[in-house]
């Protein structure tokens, strides 16, 4: 059985690290709790035990190079013949983790580990999975202006993807903070891509859900396709939406492009109104109509973990019937 | 097929390929309380089908003296709550001689266990998983439909430990016998041989929103009340561990951190249930995956009551497994 070998996820802060030095070269056999390599993460140089007996069959990332939390660094071949072929989190890693927080200097740490801080503030209810979400994406938590929809009152992971999609979208609207969005683009970034070495191994299929805000409106949701495939060597991902008075397709993406498309959505079949098909008030043929047009579906050629797409083709979401919750699902073949 | 047939062809099997096993109980040779044992007395005869006084101690402790010098006996219970006149053997001798005597003895023993509440009361409803859970080297099994019954009872007998092999009273279809309403109750199983490791779960149903595990009879009430929460737009994940004792935590931990939520179903009292060590577990492990608490439905810590109302109000059902998770998913 072959086992990936993983870079531990150092502290809640630490996103880039760079491997120091191997102990152990291919080839040597390692038990369970070997000191394998040491990593420079920001302020402290850690050692990463093995978590498991096995032969070093090969080193994959190289002393001096870049790695990222989750990313595999090593193959390891068990002598068990049964159980899984990923390691995901362990305990043991956990305990590498832990040992590493106490070390950890960087001010949010800090923040998080010293009681005092935390006293004179309101306490928000959050559960550990939209925390865990949250630290990912960098954003502390006393920012996240949201109302807790789950249980309890308590703050959940669809109401932080809410936030965020939000933030996304102020964010690409003015143009003034593009140094912004980029930054929040780059966060969803790094947290996709570590969701995606999960991903590659156990899922195929992937829901994103998307908040609307208005009637009409044009999002770029390519960078939440593109974490996704970055695993993916060889393949085609289907992108679609279960949706029918919205649209998906590619096209270039500006503000005034995103303008026209607006424009088209809502003024190109006006003048054939009336139309007969009435829902509760709400006339929404031509919604209904360019979603068709338009499509709600792609199928894309992953290459080399990349969309094999033009350099001006972005996925463009149309909402036409909004405000809406939507739903993007991802399957990758 | 129901679940008595698919363990009556599990034993017959065994006995064929195996000279060494035999079963012990009272009155199994006219079939035993459930029909667990009827038609072996015709095929195998008395030698290996022996009827036992009613002395659960005595004959629990002639099995531990069989499995050790090599046989491989199995034992009938008429409802397993008897055995508890046998609690002494099994703890104290059976489940220990292995570890104390340096492995020099194995006393591989199937105990036949029918189990749970019955409308019988309170004596005759104990949920046996949850009272040996505690007591290691006691391996525990509790399937809940004919195709796992067959392939987990064969391969408890080839297992060299002592093995618990629990079924729900409402599960065998034993002609006479009151059989859960469910469409995993009764279905086909393969004339092949076939076996389950015991520790592996099972994934009944896949979904997104929210892990469902439950065992038993507990398993096929949560089948029913997941296909309720489908037309609700619940995605439910059923997962049933099949084996108590060795659980398949890590079939749990992986659904859980897909879903976020975990509601955990068992038929036995809440205090200290196997269901209060998985949401440690589930926690301790997978903590910063969890969107919701972790939510248990078991009976409360009473006695089953043996009025019908009252044993209904106690054991959960359906209608306690769509409240439990359609309270969790609230603002979903």
């Amino acid at each position: 059985m072959q086992i990936e070998i993983v870079v531990p996820q150092i502290g809640e802060a630490v996103s880039e690290l760079t491997i120091v030095e191997w102990y152990k070269k291919e080839g040597d056999y390692i038990r369970k709790g070997d000191p394998l390599f040491s990593v420079d993460a920001d302020k402290s140089v850690v050692e990463v035990e093995s978590f498991t007996d096995g032969v070093l069959e090969k080193i994959v990332v190289r002393a001096g190079d870049t790695v990222y939390p989750n990313q595999v660094v090593a193959l390891v071949k068990s002598e068990q013949e049964t159980g899984k072929t990923s390691v995901s989190p362990t305990r043991d890693e956990w305990t590498v983790s832990g040992a590493l927080l106490v070390k950890e200097t960087s001010e949010d740490i800090q923040d998080i580990r010293t009681g005092e801080d935390h006293r004179n503030r309101p306490r928000t209810f959050i559960s550990p999975r939209a925390k865990k979400l949250l630290n990912q994406r960098g954003i502390p938590l006393d920012e996240l202006k949201v109302r807790g929809t789950g249980v309890r009152g308590i703050i959940t992971e669809k109401d932080v993807v809410a936030y965020l999609s939000e933030l996304m979208e102020s964010a690409s609207k003015s143009p003034q903070s593009a140094a912004e969005s980029q930054a929040v683009e780059a966060h969803i970034q790094r947290e996709e891509t570590e969701a995606s070495s999960v991903f590659h191994l156990k899922k195929v299929e992937e829901m994103i859900t998307i908040k609307t805000e208005k009637k009409t409106q044009v999002l770029n949701v390519t960078s939440l396709i593109v974490p996704l495939v970055e695993k993916v060597k060889e393949g085609i991902v289907i992108v679609s939406i279960p949706h029918t008075t919205a649209a998906l397709f590619l096209a270039e993406d500006d503000l005034q492009l995103r303008d026209d498309f607006i424009k088209i959505a809502e003024n190109w079949l006006k003048e054939l109104r009336p139309f007969t098909h009435v829902k509760s008030n709400n006339p929404n043929t031509e919604a209904h109509v360019l979603s068709a047009l338009f499509g709600s579906q792609l199928v894309l050629v992953i290459k080399e973990g990349r969309l094999d797409i033009g350099k001006y083709q972005n996925l463009l979401f149309l909402e036409m019937d909004g405000p809406k919750e939507r739903q993007i699902k991802i399957k990758i073949i | 097929m129901t679940v008595v047939q698919a363990l009556r062809e599990a034993v017959r099997e065994e006995m064929r390929r195996d000279s060494e096993v035999f079963v012990l109980g009272e009155d199994i040779r006219i079939g035993g309380s459930f029909l667990f044992t009827l038609g072996l007395l015709d095929e195998f005869g008395p030698q290996r089908v022996l009827n036992t006084p009613i002395s659960e101690s005595g004959f629990v402790g002639l099995a531990i003296g069989a499995a050790i010098k090599g046989m491989r006996p199995i034992v009938d219970f008429q409802y397993s709550d008897f055995i508890f006149t046998a609690f002494d053997q099994i703890v104290q001798q059976g489940s220990k001689l292995r570890y104390m005597s340096g492995g020099q003895v194995q006393v591989p023993i199937v105990f036949q266990m029918p189990t749970g509440a019955s409308g019988r009361g309170a004596q005759h409803a104990n949920s046996m998983e949850s009272f040996f859970y505690h007591i290691p080297c006691i391996k525990i099994v509790s399937p809940a439909t004919p195709y796992d019954a067959k392939g987990l009872f064969k391969s408890a007998v080839r297992d060299d430990n002592m093995i618990l092999f629990c079924v729900h009273k409402h599960l065998y279809g034993s002609k006479g016998r009151n059989l859960v309403k469910s469409s995993l109750s009764v279905h086909h199983v393969p004339e092949e041989e076939y076996l389950i490791p015991l520790g592996k779960g099972d994934v009944k149903r896949v979904g997104r929103d929210v892990t469902l595990v439950a065992n038993s009879l507990m398993l096929h009430y949560a089948f029913n009340a997941s296909e309720k929460l489908m037309g609700e737009g619940i995605e439910v994940e059923l997962i049933d561990p099949r084996c108590i004792v060795p659980f398949d935590v890590e079939l749990v931990l992986e659904s859980v951190r897909k879903t976020g939520r975990l509601v955990i179903v068992e038929e036995s009292n809440e205090r200290g249930g196997w269901g209060a060590q998985l949401a440690a577990d589930v926690v301790a492990t997978s903590f910063e995956y969890l969107d919701a608490p972790i939510i248990r439905v078991a009976a409360p810590d009473v006695p089953v009551p043996f009025a019908p109302n009252l044993e209904k109000a106690v054991i959960p059902d359906e209608e306690r497994i769509l409240s439990a998770v359609r309270n969790l998913m609230q603002g979903m």
